[in-house]
Order: C-alpha cells, then structure tokens, then sequence
C-alpha cells in the first residue's frame, strides 16, 4: 500500500482566501513534511470585500487557536448579532434575519408554530420580538454568551464579526509565516502544463522565477489565473437567477457608537451595505447595470453615506456563478477564483472557510484520486445552490414594484428546492433545513416572515396544547427575553472594556 | 384558518400497528383507534433487536428502559457478532475509538492496520471484549473513556411488547363495508409475519449475523429461547413507492417489503411516525407534506436498501458508489438521511472485511510514534474498563433483583 503524499502546495493569491488557505494549512500540517508558498504581489489590490461574517467563522478562528480579543484588535472588528434588511419586502419596512433562535421549542414542535396560533387568532405581538439577538440589535447591545447560564438565552449567543477583510488578511499572513509558510513576493505571468497528464506543472513570475508544486490553489480572485487562465474550466453564469453584476465599494468615516449588525437597503437597481467597524464604516452599492448607470450608481451610494467618504468608489464587476469545477486536476480554486455570489447574506468568508474544511476531509496525495476531486466538487456545487436559492428568496418575495429591477426580481426564477421550501411554509409553516445545507431554520424563517411570507395554517398539534396554555407560554417567554436583553451592556461599552483596537490604528488602513 | 386532525384510524394485527397507536397517541395527544383484521396478533422476529437509538425513541414516547427490561424474554445487547467466509467479526453498538487531531478514528486505526496492526477495529470498543467475554455493563458515566462511551440495545420478544402496547387499548375489528372515520388512515399491515424459534442456545450480550451465500442468517438470544430470522433479497417487484396519498399514509412493511436488517426494523417505524408527527398535516392534507414526507421516506428507504444489499450480494448502484470511495480512502460522502449515517456505513463496511486501501492523509497530523502511543493506550484503557464488566450472568441475576423478579434467570 504506497500512499504518495504531497510535498508541495504553491496558493496563489494572497487576500482574504490565500491567506485563510495558508494559516489553516500551516496549522493543520505543522508536524507534517509539507511546503507551503504563496505567491502575491503587493502591486495587485486584493476586493477586500466581505467584511461581515456569519457565526461559522468563530470554528475558523477556534481551529487556529486565535485569541479572539487580540484578533479583534489586529482587525478593527466589531461584532454581529445579525443582518437588518431596510425596504426589501416595501419600502419604510425593515427586519433582522438574526443569528439566533425564535423563543423556545415545546413538546417537540418549533417555537414559531406556536405564535402562529396565537397570531391567527389574533395576537399582535410579532415574531421578532421573542429573539434576544433582534432585541439586542435593535438597541446597541452585544454580550458574550454566558457560560454556566444553559437555561437562559443568555447562555446562547450565537454572533460573528463585521471585520477589516485587509486587516484580517495581514493578521493571518503573520500567522502563517510564524508556522513556515513562504510568502513569495511576485506576479505569475505564465503558466506551464504537464504534456502527459494536462496538470499544472509551475508558474513563471514576471521576474523570470519559476514555481513548481505537487497541489496548486487558485486565490487569485476573479481572474481565476490557474482555474480558468491556465486549465480552462469554464463558468457556470447565474444571472438569471439573480441579476446583479457590478459593485461599488467605499469606506466612509465613523460618526457614531457601531451597530451590532449588518445593514442591507434596498435600492432602486440593487442594494447598499453598511458594515460598522471600530475605525470606520465599510460601505458598497450591489446594482444591476441593466437597469442603473455606474454613475447614478455612485451618486446613489455616496449621498446615502453616514459619515464622509474616505476615498473614491472602486468598481467591481462580476457574474453570479460558479467554475464549472472548483478543483480541477491538482488545482483547487478557492474564494473569488472558484465562484461569486453577492454579499446579500455574508457568505463570501464563509465559502472560503467551508472550501478550505472540505480541502482537508478530501486532502488527495499525488494520485489525485477522481471519486475525491468528483466529491468535492459535489458538495462545494451543493453548497452554493443553497446559498443562492436563499438569496434569490430574499429578491422574489419582495412586494416592491416601484422600479423595473424589483418587477424582474418578483419574477425571478426558482428552483425546485426553494419552490419546495416556500410551498411547506406557505402552507402549515413547516421550516427544513438540508443536512449540510449553511441557513439554518431561524434563518429561513427569518427572511421568510421578513419578506411577508404568511402561512396558512401551523402545526395542528399547537392546538392540543389550548389556548390559554399558548398565550401564557409566549408572555412568559417574552418576559424572560425581555429581561436577558436588560442584562446586555451596549456593544460600544463591551468592546471597550473588553477588545478595543489601539488609538493609533484608527487612523491607517483605510 | 384549517381544520387541525382529531382523530388518526391505523390498519394493522401486528407490532408495527400496535407500536404506531401507542406512540401517536402519546406523542400527539389525538384521537387514535387501531382497526384489526385478525386477534392474533401478526409478529415477527425483524422487531425483536432494539438498537440504542430506538431504546431512546421509545423513552420519549414514554416507555422507559426499565418497563423492556421487564419484559418476559428481555435481554440486553451490545451488538451483533458476524460470521462471513469463515471469519467473525464485531459491531458493537455506538462508536469504536476516539477521533483525534480532526480525524476520523477509523482513518487511523486504518493508518496503524497498513503499518502492521493486527487489533481489529471494533476492539477499540469496551463492547468488543465484553461481547467476546460474555460480559455485560450499561452505559454510564463510570465507562465512559473520555468522550468515548459504548451503547447497550435491548432484544425483546415480540409477543411481550405487543402485549406491553396493546394493554387496555382495544382494537376494532375490520369487517367488509366498515367505513372507517378518520382525518388520516394509516396503514400498518404487516405482510411478512413469522416467528422462527430455535434451540435455547448460550445467552450473550449479542446476536449471530451469519452471511451465507445471497441470505442473512440472524439468531436473536432471548431469555429462554432464540429467535432466528432469515433475511433474503426483496422480489423483484418490491419498489420504493411514495407511502402518502390523500389522506392514507402506508408506514413500516406496508410501506416497504423489502428486506431489513434486524434493529432496522423498528428503528425505521419510530423513523417514519416522528416524521409524521414533525410533518402532521391538518384535516385537508396538504399535499405539500404529503410530498416533503415521501421525498424524505424515499431518500431514506433508499439508503436502507443499499446498507442491506452489502450483506445479501445483490447488486446496488448505490451500495456500490459508497464502498467504491470508501475502500479508496475510508471516506463515506455526507448523506442525508438519518437511519442511516456515515458512520453506519463505516462499522458496516469494516465489519463486512472492506478495508480502504488508503486513509486520510490528515491522519499524519499525529506522527507515527504519537499515534502508537495513544493506540495503545486507548486499547488498554478500553481493556481494563471492559475487564471490570460484570459476567453477563451476574448483570442479569442483578436485573432481576432490581426488577422484583426472581423465578426468571438466565
């Protein structure tokens, strides 16, 4: 039995995915014989965008072994309890797709069906309303979850970070390379293909250097300089299915205490994001440029700014979509380079994230076995059709139709997963979530009430419990949410007391 | 606003009815009657193993372990023990070793194999040599190694639990012309009924599975006789068809004849009600449920056939997708379904003699001489919990006194 392990790994890319691939490979095969490069040049910007995370990335940073006070320092961070989404379902009409729960299960059956009894009989109270995060959010509160308090909802606060993706990257470089990895500094001009077996055999720098390895990874960013450049895989557009292609991105300065979540409003051809961090306000305007001029784009984004803009809007164009492989003979792409979906949700860490996880379950050596790279791929499409079929939820059931984007996007198509799922809700308020798939339940329901998405009915076995037993059930859960919500410091205070960036950091990285 | 179900009518003589009236009515709080076509009651020894996950279904439903455990012809279980081309293996119920650095254990137990290990992989579970010992502990947090803690089963007689069931719940007789007023029937006629008894042979923690050409042999040990069960491929025309129309659900053999491997059985029936209860449908029926119940039933079903055909040698595209990759590499794909895991897959494959040629590489996360090194200690902490499981005898002469019942012994 002759296993051939790989020697040699070359990323190329730096950024945000390049170096989350480095650090959590320099982590997982520190004792291991194994080469790790990286290729980037400095005269090459990274997009930096995905600045807000979702909770998953706390594994991330628990894996490395990260101090999270000291990470959130190096980052500027601030932290997320969800994402507010302003005009989506009408305009004036505004909702939280929080990170945690709805009130408490019974016997078995889902928090939710329990108000929807009570709400169709009449009870005002909304949904919102029985989450601690929503609450939270919606007042300026953050607070840790606290240990020892299983019972209480204190003692389950799910949260993330809003971050300095080019902070977050820098931070990491110096953690990969204090565990060995070689950062080269240089642009890849050329690429080389082994003749018999078509894989990638090095790169060529601009200098004239060359780079050989056993296993490539594609950080490179849209271009996709080893997935599409070099091995010519192909792309899978999704435009239909959601329609915005460009971006524009710009930091604006910090006029006042950070919100603890993310904002997303809507606009007439797209969507701006407020992103709140310790020494500034990460900004961008998501738009269709079918249906809006870059220019009217950039005035759009910029009256609509908090604070002063920090610099000028850059420009990002992409397709919604996927390489048709994201790892293709002993190139895995990774990030940008292996597909773009918009920022809607703040998956774009996290795909790298689940990327690098899956990497490592399915880690090839030198035989580069077929059933592995075909899983891979499997799973990593399986993931994006999830995300994308919950960001198409969030355009289709909008009741807007004051512009030509929105009446598109109340026709948008659907696959049958999200037909299914918003089929099962509309009916008895039945939530699934696919064993792997990222949204959770909450989530769903979530963006489903969010967007005015009402069920009919709820689970009949609600009704065995009487009526009176439901409605003190739900004034005693709000009480008990209520109080935990009392108990929060406000976020600014937290961070102060507990992760504040230094001074003089406030003023760089812009 | 619709009309909530009031009351569920379910068709059936046998366990699989009886079995769904008691949970649905405990769980649901509704109106439940079963309507019976026989007085006699259909058994069979497929219902006999239940395997830890059931154990637990049923304490939810509100029969706890100590009421089986009481039951006439009730035995403890940790596994199965199973014989193929003259060799014997073990499956222990509930997992073997500890996954360290990451990695799955089996991936370095498969490490150690490659580089000369001879320990089989189920012996990095107390169950293993208690099954071999004739011994015979709970699960409890004084075996418990780390986060590793073996899991016991329960094998019953059928008739018993029936009895247990069906006490002061009284079927309706089925005759022609009866008009059986229900929001939802559910049928639960089992087609396959029989129960195969043989020689009272030596009681053990575990049952036989012996693996003879296209046939499973399964011998159940109960207090005071055995069970024997022969499982062959389904005919041709046993198809996975979707159980719910309208208002008429079919659940456990009458949804599906095929061939289940013995602990299945009932772990598939508890499987489909808690599905039905997670998806109750109001009085209209909503085919939106209908339909997520029989996508989930069917996916599942699937899954159940393809882990049967590795022991009846029937060809299975499925079956043979999973063990493909997984003797590549030891890498079972994400799945789905719930009666059947990855892991199941795993302990399956391992016991069936499928080794992987290679493991995961991450594996080398522990270097060679760290990975002799915690090997050997786990085996020998697994050892030396396993070495102070009382005799089975003497478990069983304790469950007793426990229980008040002294005339029965082992």
């Amino acid at each position: 039995m002759t296993v051939k392990p790989i020697r040699s790994v070359t990323i190329v890319g730096g950024g945000t995915a390049g170096w989350m691939t480095a650090a959590a490979m320099s982590k997982i095969f520190a004792d291991h014989d194994l080469k790790i490069a990286l290729i980037e040049s400095e005269q090459i910007g990274t997009v930096g965008v995905g600045e807000a995370t979702i909770p998953q990335i706390l594994l991330f940073n628990r894996m490395l072994g990260i101090d999270e006070n000291a990470f959130i320092k190096a980052t500027q961070a601030t932290f997320k309890l969800g994402i507010e989404f302003e005009g989506w379902r009408r305009q004036g009409h505004s909702y939280l797709h929080p990170f945690g729960s709805y009130g408490s299960d019974m016997d078995g059956v889902m928090f939710h069906h329990f108000w929807l009894n009570a709400r169709q009989r009449g009870y005002e109270v909304e949904l919102p309303e029985f989450c601690l995060q929503v609450l939270a959010a919606r007042e300026g509160r953050f607070l840790r979850p606290v240990p020892n308090a299983k019972n209480s909802p204190l003692g389950h606060i799910a949260y993330a970070f809003q971050f300095d993706a080019g902070l977050y990257a820098k931070y990491l470089r110096d953690y990969a390379e204090a565990r060995g990895v070689e950062r080269i500094e240089g642009r890849v001009e050329h690429t080389s293909l082994h003749p018999e077996n078509g894989h990638l055999a090095s790169v060529s720098l601009q200098d004239g250097r060359e780079y050989s390895a056993d296993f490539f990874i594609d950080c490179s960013g849209f271009r996709g300089l080893l997935i599409e450049q070099a091995l010519e895989t192909g792309y899978e557009d999704w435009s239909d299915w959601l329609p915005c292609n460009r971006a524009l991105a710009v930091p604006s300065e910090r006029v006042r205490a950070p919100d603890p979540f993310t904002r997303s409003t809507a606009r007439p051809a797209g969507w701006q994001w407020h992103i709140p961090l310790q020494h500034r306000t990460g900004n961008g305007h998501v738009y269709c440029s079918d249906h809006m001029r870059d220019d009217e784009a950039a005035a759009i984004l910029l009256d609509n700014l908090e604070g002063r803009a920090l610099r000028d809007p850059i420009q990002l164009r992409f397709v919604t979509g996927h390489r048709r492989k994201f790892w293709n003979r002993n190139v895995l792409a990774i990030g940008l380079a292996a597909g773009f979906m918009e920022p809607l949700e703040s998956t774009s860490i996290h795909l790298i994230q689940s990327g690098i996880a899956r990497l490592m379950t399915l880690f090839p050596d030198r035989s580069f076995n077929p059933a592995d790279i075909e899983e891979y791929n499997r799973l990593t499409l399986q993931e994006y059709e999830y995300v994308r079929d919950f960001l198409v939820l969030h355009y289709r059931q909008t009741e807007r139709d004051d512009s030509e984007f929105w009446r598109r996007c109340r026709n948008l198509p659907m696959t049958d997963h999200l037909a299914r799922k918003l089929e099962l809700y509309r009916t008895n308020g039945r939530v699934y979530r696919e064993k792997d798939e990222l949204f959770n339940e909450t989530s769903w329901l979530a963006v489903m009430d969010g967007q005015g998405v009402v069920p009919e009915g709820h689970h009949p076995l609600v009704a065995s419990l009487g009526e009176m037993e439901v409605d003190a059930r739900l004034e005693q859960i709000l009480s008990v949410i209520r109080a935990s919500a009392d108990h929060m410091p406000r976020h600014e205070e937290f961070i102060a007391q507990h992760c504040a960036a230094e001074p003089d950091l406030l003023s760089e990285n812009v | 606003m619709t009309r909530p179900i009031r009351r569920i009518a379910i068709l059936g003589s046998g366990l699989e009815a009886v079995l769904a009236e008691f949970v649905l009515a405990q769980r649901t709080g509704l109106e439940v009657a079963r309507y019976s076509e026989s007085n006699t009651p259909a058994l069979s020894a497929a219902h006999s193993v239940l395997t830890p996950q059931a154990l637990q279904q049923l304490e939810h439903a509100g029969l706890s372990l100590r009421d089986l455990l009481g039951l006439p012809g009730s035995l403890p279980t940790l596994g199965a023990r199973l014989s193929k081309e003259g060799q014997t293996r073990c499956r222990p119920f509930g997992p073997c070793g500890l996954d360290w650095a990451g990695t799955g254990f089996h991936h370095h137990w498969l490490r150690a194999r490659h580089g000369g290990l001879a320990v089989p992989y189920a012996a990095f579970s107390p169950a293993y040599r208690a099954m071999q010992e004739n011994r015979f502990a709970p699960p409890d947090r004084r075996n418990r190694i780390g986060a590793l803690q073996h899991e016991s089963g329960l094998h019953v007689h059928p008739a018993a639990l029936f009895d247990r069931l069906a006490q002061a719940r009284q079927a309706h007789p089925i005759h022609p012309g009866l008009d059986v007023d229900a929001d939802l029937i559910i049928d639960a006629r089992e087609v396959t009924p029989g129960l195969e008894r043989a020689e009272t042979g030596i009681v053990q923690p575990c049952s036989e599975w012996t693996c003879e050409v296209g046939e499973l042999h399964v011998s159940i040990p109960l207090r005071g006789e055995t069970l024997e069960q022969r499982i062959a491929p389904a005919s041709p025309t046993t198809a996975i068809l979707p159980p719910w129309t309208g208002n008429r659900v079919s659940i456990g053999q009458a949804a599906h004849a095929g061939p289940c491997l013995p602990g299945l059985a009932v772990e598939r029936l508890l499987f489909e009600l808690d599905l039905l209860i997670e998806l109750m449908p109001d009085a209209a029926c909503d085919p939106a449920e209908t339909l997520e119940y029989n996508r989930i039933w069917i996916e599942e079903m699937k899954e159940v056939d393809a882990l049967v055909s590795l022991y009846l040698d029937v060809e299975n595209p499925r079956a043979s997708e999973r063990l493909q990759m997984f003797q590549h590499r030891g890498y079972v794909r994400s799945l789905d379904t719930s009666l059947v895991t990855e892991s199941d897959w795993i302990s399956h494959a391992l016991a069936l003699g499928h080794i992987p040629r290679h493991h995961d590489p991450l594996s080398h996360r522990l270097d060679d001489s760290r990975l002799k090194l915690e090997l050997g200690q786990l085996l020998q902490k697994v050892n030396t919990v396993s070495g102070e499981f009382p005799p089975f005898a003497v478990y069983l002469e304790a469950i007793d006194k426990a229980l008040g019942r002294a005339e029965e012994t082992a």
